[in-house]
């Protein structure tokens, strides 16, 4: 018989959840059978952690007297977005300091980011606030300068617009020189290759047609709790799939929300690509709740059943071609080495499969400690989208 | 000809001008990159010395001489565990297999052994985990 989320509710608050991380599954379902493991599992955490660049903060700085409707302004020396209420700032991760060098001399090392204010706020780091203003009526004061910290923050929430995708690329580098890309350093004559999701345990991999993570699902976010507020920018779900509804390349995003507050800089960290820019490392778990046989199935993809496809990014994706060199599954990926044109290419991963797993053991066992409840989506994410490119109106090339 | 060394200055040196003795008695140009001299702890200093080979080997003598140590420059990968997030990254541009993926575990680990210095990993590491050090 099926199970309901009150049902699945009541066996966390009773202490009796049953309760498997998307890898450990696997192995378990194989040993039981589906429909014995069915009745059993309540719960199985799926998580991932990686680089997300569409990711940031808003903060409430509270107000000065005389108050203050800030114009601009900047987080040690990083610019926030103002253009919204009068001391409600947006700190977006990739967003670079003013002074920095950015890409000259080539390749950048991109130091300091919004993300790395975002890291020194949930570490505790007091950041340094520099305000303008034009000066109104109501908001009569021109500037603001002060050191703030998360607790001096009236809300500090972050609000990644496009975090968590169902499936990547993996890139390689056909040209003759290194390449310094958002998925790492690529060198020449695909000396390597590189990947990006954790396949198995990642949480849309996990609910390919997305029948329980929806949007309202409770989830951990940076370590702390969040939501899911939305589908992601750039979710497309009309794609090619696999026999099992996995989507064989980039697919479903999610948009989250979550207290900044509780965050920690063990879960949620700042990043820099050389050559490329900052971004944040989000660490995102994600309960599916084992209703039935069906959505108990789903969890048990094993990477070998999972494949991405291989992009140029010397060329082919820069310039958007949609060519591919092929696909590969992440079982071959995390072997280490794949073959690509016949040859031996080395492999790494830019999400880390160990903390993806140590996250969803956390997600497990903070159910178990009765912690964490689960959240059953008050809408389902759309699921008859596509990923449009931009339309070119006006003058010609 | 230039000629990287490194300098170790016991404490009973580090009082003396023994560089600027170098640079004024010799004609070599010397050129600090790093130095690390604290009170009472033996003081470590990178130098690029450029001149003729015979003028750099006077050189050299004299600050054996006065009880500085000098050693062919050496580098060192360094990989931070509190930094690391074993995603691993690095392991696809290292040519001598010395960073590699426990499959069990799923860590990055680096095998100092292995490390031919070639600095590829370290620009790679988008934790800043992976440092060189000269010594």
């Amino acid at each position: 018989m099926a199970k309901t989320y009150a049902d699945i509710n009541r066996r966390i608050r009773e202490g009796n959840a049953v309760v498997f991380t998307a890898d450990e599954i696997i192995g378990y379902v194989e040993e039981h059978g589906l429909k014995n493991a069915a009745k059993k599992v309540d719960v199985v955490t799926t998580a991932t952690f990686g680089p997300m660049c569409s990711s940031g903060a808003f903060l409430n700085t509270g107000h000065t007297t005389p108050r203050l409707k800030m114009q601009s302004a900047t987080l040690n020396g990083v610019e926030a977005y103002a253009g919204i209420a009068a001391v409600d700032l947006y700190i977006g991760a990739t967003q670079m300091r003013e002074e920095d060098a950015l890409n000259n001399p080539y390749p950048g090392k991109f130091e300091y980011g919004g993300a790395h204010v975002i890291q020194d706020l949930v570490d505790g780091k007091a950041v340094h606030l520099e305000a303008k203003a034009y000066g109104t009526d109501c908001y009569p004061s021109g500037k603001a300068d002060t050191w703030l910290k998360l607790e001096d923050l009236n809300e500090a929430f972050l609000f990644n617009p496009r975090n968590a995708y169902q499936n990547y690329n993996v890139a390689v580098n056909v040209s003759d020189r290194t390449i310094y890309t958002y998925m790492g350093k690529l060198l020449p004559k695909m000396a390597n290759a590189t990947y990006s999701s954790a396949g198995q345990l990642s949480p849309l991999m996990n609910d390919p047609l997305y029948e329980t993570i929806g949007i309202g699902t409770r989830i951990f976010l940076g370590g702390g709790e969040g939501y899911i507020a939305w589908n992601g920018t750039q979710h497309a779900t009309n794609v090619k799939r696999n026999s099992r509804g996995i989507p064989e390349g980039g697919a479903a995003t999610l948009s989250l929300i979550g207290d900044l507050k509780g965050m920690s800089s063990n879960y949620l960290r700042a990043v820099s690509f050389t050559g490329y820019g900052a971004s944040l490392a989000v660490g995102v778990g994600v309960p599916i709740p084992i209703l039935d046989e069906k959505v108990l199935k789903r969890t048990t993809i094993k990477d070998s059943q999972i494949s991405a496809p291989i992009v140029d990014y010397s060329y082919d994706y820069p310039n958007g071609t949609g060519k591919t060199l092929g696909k590969i599954d992440y079982e071959s990926l995390r072997s280490g080495s794949i073959k690509v044109k016949g040859k031996d290419v080395p492999t790494g991963a830019i999400s880390s499969y160990y903390k993806a797993r140590e996250i969803a053991s956390e997600l497990k066992a903070r159910i178990k400690k009765k912690k964490f409840f689960l959240s059953e989506a008050v809408q389902k994410l759309p699921a008859n989208t596509v990923f449009k490119p931009m339309r070119q109106r006006g003058a010609s090339k | 000809m230039k000629k990287k060394v490194t300098l170790e200055f016991p404490p009973e040196v580090i009082g003396k001008p023994v560089v600027n003795d170098v640079i004024k008695g010799y004609d070599v140009v010397v050129n600090i990159f790093k130095t690390m001299i604290k009170p009472n702890t033996t003081g470590m200093m990178g130098v690029e010395i450029e001149g003729a080979e015979k003028e750099i080997n006077r050189a050299l003598k004299f600050l054996k001489k006065n009880g500085v140590r000098v050693k062919p420059l050496e580098k060192e990968i360094t990989k931070s565990e509190k930094l690391c997030t074993h995603c691993g990254v690095c392991v696809s541009v290292c040519p001598a297999f010395a960073l590699s993926v426990d499959r069990k575990t799923f860590r990055v680990n680096f095998d100092k052994k292995k490390c031919i210095l070639c600095g590829l990993c370290v620009d790679a590491c988008p934790y800043r985990a992976i440092n060189i050090e000269f010594w």
